[in-house]
């Protein structure tokens, strides 16, 4: 009986796994492409997520006007970089 | 940033870690000095001069005090031997006060740290230790049914 | 019942085998179909373990004793709490947990990644499968937790009493967790360097598990020494013993790298590091459970000598060498994206902190690992004292609570002079308030430490305070809203930050009763007839008479106190020795008595049919904070890891550019 139910929940198994692929599904589109953009959007995330900080610190006092210009100023032209690489792989993947 | 003020940046942080590295270094081995302790079983102790602090490792051989949670709180201390695991017949006798473990017991592998002193292990305050509580049951079997030392309510007196 | 167990880690092994070789073929171009296969394969490997532990769980309840594992660690009157407790008693037992956590994870990365890290995900399940083809195969071929005895016992040997307890139920499981969590941001990291994706996705995806599984390693070494404490019944809660380092040095490593992904995620710098540090952090969770299973070392947890030895120390050494070639393979494509500017800067501070905990794990191990090493070099087998580890963690840990409290208050890059004399000012004031009591404590001197940590403390928790005074000041300007609210936004605008700030307090509070335990405990034993009363520290002991009592389990015996300060009765301790009739094994019943500033712990020694109790007390100050500080860290780092992205605030829209220099 034991040797019965451990065929069958192995044959099971086997199918389960083998399923995807036997069945010859169309190729989406490559790997990595939708990654690309996620890692983008995540550096901008953090990013912004910087300048939100650098901000707040400033307020807070924890920076000095002169430092925080210049944390600020970096920061912000990272943010718009990345922005713009965004926008162009966007439209390399629209086109 | 330029590239000169990169390779300045890069060598300082070398010098700085190095100066990390060597501080932690030092702290490590000075403070390693004072600590040694050399692992030993009795057949180890016996030939060697007294002095130096031993790890003694061995077993409870039998005889020892049942009440000996009580004794090592006394003045006199708790007095048993250890008897080595690999050679049965050389054992040593120890001196020991502070806790015992709740699994002190004849034939228990037991650690002590101390050192010799006219033949007796000097054993230190409160450094006795049983090893593999999870393994009692050979030893229940060898020793057969019987109360264990140290029981609490079974003991008679000081 | 056997046999199911025995086919479904065989089935486990063959799908964890089949995954790996599966998720490595789909990088080859046109077969991305077998990584949808191989992640199923991960869903197999999970089933198939779940059956065997389950089947290992019903054989412990049914007491099948004609198993050797459950022969060995359950009996006949085990409560059916200890005997689900009973299958990490074992060996193989604990192995099969570690084997089930893995599988668990390994289906939670599969399904969080459904859409995300394609690239990655063929290495993340090749080496997360690799593992678990690992434990799989030890599991079938070495040490199967479901080999039989015979002849049958007729009862099992039971489970140690020393384990029969919540903590003992719950402390093995949580380290475990944190364990196998820490496989995930390795196997991330693996990939990231086989795929040269580094750029910083791999440690956004595995932020939360690092988190989460710091977060249960801290909770299982605290729950660890709860237990010492509670059972062992000698005073104190942490003795540097081998197999509570196997647990603080994976801790310690991976709260360096927790510190240092900040640094990478925010100025690209101290990459290779942030790799090495998730190597070791791995390698070192399988030297822990390597440690605490291959009796290379004695301890006082020693579970006894076990033939799996070479095979972890061989698991060990390919991970490290295959793990440090790729790494050097992909080194130029570590480079920093910037460099150090200033030495007073919080990359600065992350790096002195890393150092400094890297350097505690390396003594740590130095120091584990001495008898192994001077066995094999002089041939004579020399351990180091607990002196050793105290003298080298005390300084550190200072340092490291000095560096807490600096740390969140130096910006990136660069600080003005200026800038931080204001910013420390109050803090400095207010440890300088904190040097009268410190001082007058530690009067001899001999205590520096103790003081030391006292006034470091207390500048901290003023840096601390004085960060949640800042920022909720801003919020309360800048929104309107309430202070309490202010302070609530806190949270919901930068949990990570706010999250961190809390688990600190946390250490905080641990450090500093670990500094005022270890300086200002007394102990004394006393010897007391029924009536009699003695002495220990300003505490009064009034022996009030003994009780016995017996049942099927075990025999009983305990001695009532009256516990009063300066003549006043403030308790009735009753401190006891259980004596398990199955084992013949004595348990102390340790009786505590806590308050905020100190612990009265009294141990049962011995008490004669005549009426004379011989206790031993120990007056612990400050040992609650340990615990306080235990659950304050969980907090925090619950807080850190909520889910839920934060609202974007005004400065989200921004690409104006602040001087107008740049535009979209």
């Amino acid at each position: 009986m034991a040797y019965l139910i451990i065929a069958v929940v192995s044959v099971l198994l086997v199918a389960l796994v083998a399923w995807p692929v036997l069945r010859a599904a169309p190729e989406g589109s490559p790997p990595g492409q939708g990654d690309d953009m996620r890692a983008v959007e995540d550096e901008l995330q953090r990013s912004l997520d910087a300048i939100r900080e650098i901000e707040m610190d400033h307020r807070a006092g924890n920076l000095s006007d002169e430092d925080f210009a210049e944390l600020d100023r970096d920061e912000r032209a990272r943010a718009v970089e990345l922005m713009n690489r965004r926008d162009s792989m966007s439209a390399g993947g629209a086109a | 940033m330029l590239p000169s003020d990169a390779v300045k940046s890069r060598s300082r942080f070398a010098i700085a870690l190095a100066l990390a590295v060597a501080l932690g270094g030092w702290l490590i081995w000075t403070s390693i000095g004072g600590s040694l302790e050399t692992y030993s079983s009795p057949s180890g102790l016996i030939t060697s001069a007294n002095g130096t602090t031993y790890r003694l490792n061995g077993t409870v051989a039998p005889g020892s005090p049942a009440n000996a949670a009580e004794r090592a709180q006394t003045a006199a201390g708790l007095r048993f031997r250890v008897r080595d695991k690999d050679r049965p017949a050389v054992s040593v006798p120890v001196v020991y006060r502070g806790s015992v473990p709740d699994a002190f017991r004849d034939g228990r592998e037991i650690v002590v740290t101390g050192h010799m002193e006219n033949g007796v292990f000097q054993a230190d305050r409160g450094t006795l230790i049983t090893l593999c509580p999870s393994k009692f049951m050979q030893e229940q079997a060898e020793q057969g049914k019987t109360m264990p030392g140290g029981i609490p309510g079974e003991s008679t007196g000081t | 019942m056997t046999l199911v167990g025995r086919a479904a880690l065989l089935l486990a092994f063959a799908a964890a085998l089949y995954a790996v070789g599966a998720a490595l073929w789909s990088r080859r171009a046109g077969q991305g179909r077998f990584l949808r296969s191989a992640e199923r394969s991960v869903w197999a490997v999970f089933a198939a373990t779940t059956t065997s532990v389950v089947v290992m769980w019903t054989l412990l309840l049914a007491n099948r004793f004609d198993v050797a594992d459950v022969a060995g660690y359950s009996n006949l009157t085990l409560g059916w709490r200890y005997k689900i407790t009973a299958l990490w008693g074992s060996q193989a037992g604990s192995l099969l947990l570690w084997m089930w956590f893995l599988s668990i994870a390994a289906v939670l990365v599969v399904v969080t990644n459904r859409r995300r890290n394609r690239e990655l995900m063929p290495v993340v399940v090749a080496v997360l499968m690799g593992v678990a083809v690992f434990f799989t195969s030890v599991l079938s071929f070495i040490t199967s937790p479901f080999a039989t005895v015979s002849p049958v016992p007729a009862d099992g040997r039971g489970l140690n009493p020393l384990l029969q307890n919540a903590y003992m139920e719950s402390h093995p499981p949580l380290l475990y967790v944190g364990y196998v969590g820490l496989s995930i941001p390795f196997a991330f990291a693996i990939a990231a360097l086989v795929t040269r994706r580094l750029d910083s996705t791999w440690i956004t995806s595995v932020r939360r598990w690092t988190i989460l599984s710091w977060m249960f390693l801290t909770v299982g070494i605290i729950l660890g020494s709860r237990w010492a404490y509670e059972e062992l019944g000698w005073g104190g809660y942490w003795a540097w013993d081998p197999v509570e380092n196997a647990a603080l040095m994976p801790w310690l490593v991976a709260t360096a790298f927790l510190h240092s992904v900040m640094v990478q995620e925010r100025r690209g710098m101290l990459r290779i590091w942030n790799m090495v540090l998730v190597v070791l952090t791995f390698t070192l969770a399988l030297f822990g459970t390597f440690l605490t299973r291959s009796g290379i070392l004695s301890s006082v947890h020693a579970f006894g000598e076990s033939t799996l030895g070479p095979y972890f120390l061989a698991l060990i050494l390919v991970v490290l060498a295959g793990s440090f070639a790729l790494l050097i393979s992909r080194m130029s494509l570590l480079r920093s994206e910037n460099s150090l500017e200033s030495y007073i800067s919080r990359e600065a501070i992350f790096l002195y902190n890393n150092l400094l905990l890297v350097g505690l794990a390396f003594a740590v191990f130095w120091g584990t690992m001495f008898p192994v090493l001077s066995e094999a070099v002089q041939g004579q087998k020399i351990t180091v004292g607990q002196g050793f580890f105290d003298q080298v963690a005390a300084p550190i840990g200072l340092a490291l609570l000095l560096f807490t409290g600096v740390g969140p208050l130096i910006p990136w890059r660069t600080a003005s002079r200026r800038q931080l004399r204001r910013r420390f000012m109050w803090p400095l004031v207010v440890a300088a308030i904190a040097v009268v009591p410190a001082v007058f404590y530690a009067q001899d001197g001999a205590h520096w430490w103790a003081a030391a940590a006292i006034i470091l403390g207390a500048f901290t928790v003023a840096c601390i305070v004085g960060e949640f005074w800042r920022g909720m000041a801003v919020r309360h300007q800048l929104g309107g809203v309430s202070w309490p609210g202010a302070f609530g936004q806190l949270f919901v605008r930068n949990r990570r930050r706010y999250g961190g700030y809390i688990v600190h307090l946390g250490v905080v509070s641990i450090i500093v009763a670990i500094a005022c335990q270890g300086a200002f405990s007394s102990q004394g034993d006393l010897a007391l007839r029924t009536g009699q009363t003695g002495e220990v520290a300003g505490y009064q002991f009034t022996n009030e008479g003994g009780t016995r009592s017996r049942d099927d389990h075990k025999m009983s015996v305990g001695v009532s106190l009256a516990v009063s300060e300066g003549g006043d009765q403030f308790t009735t301790m009753v401190p006891g020795v259980d004596v398990f009739t199955a084992q013949m094994q004595r348990s102390s019943e340790v009786a505590v008595d806590s308050s905020p500033f100190r612990d009265v712990y009294v141990v049962l020694v011995g008490l004669t049919p005549d009426g004379l109790a011989r206790i031993s007390v120990f007056i612990n100050p400050m040992m609650m904070w340990i615990w306080i500080g235990g659950i304050v860290m969980v907090i925090g780092a619950l807080i850190a890891v909520w889910p839920g992205r934060r609202p974007r605030g005004p400065a989200a829209v921004i690409p104006a550019g602040a001087d107008g220099r740049v535009r979209e």
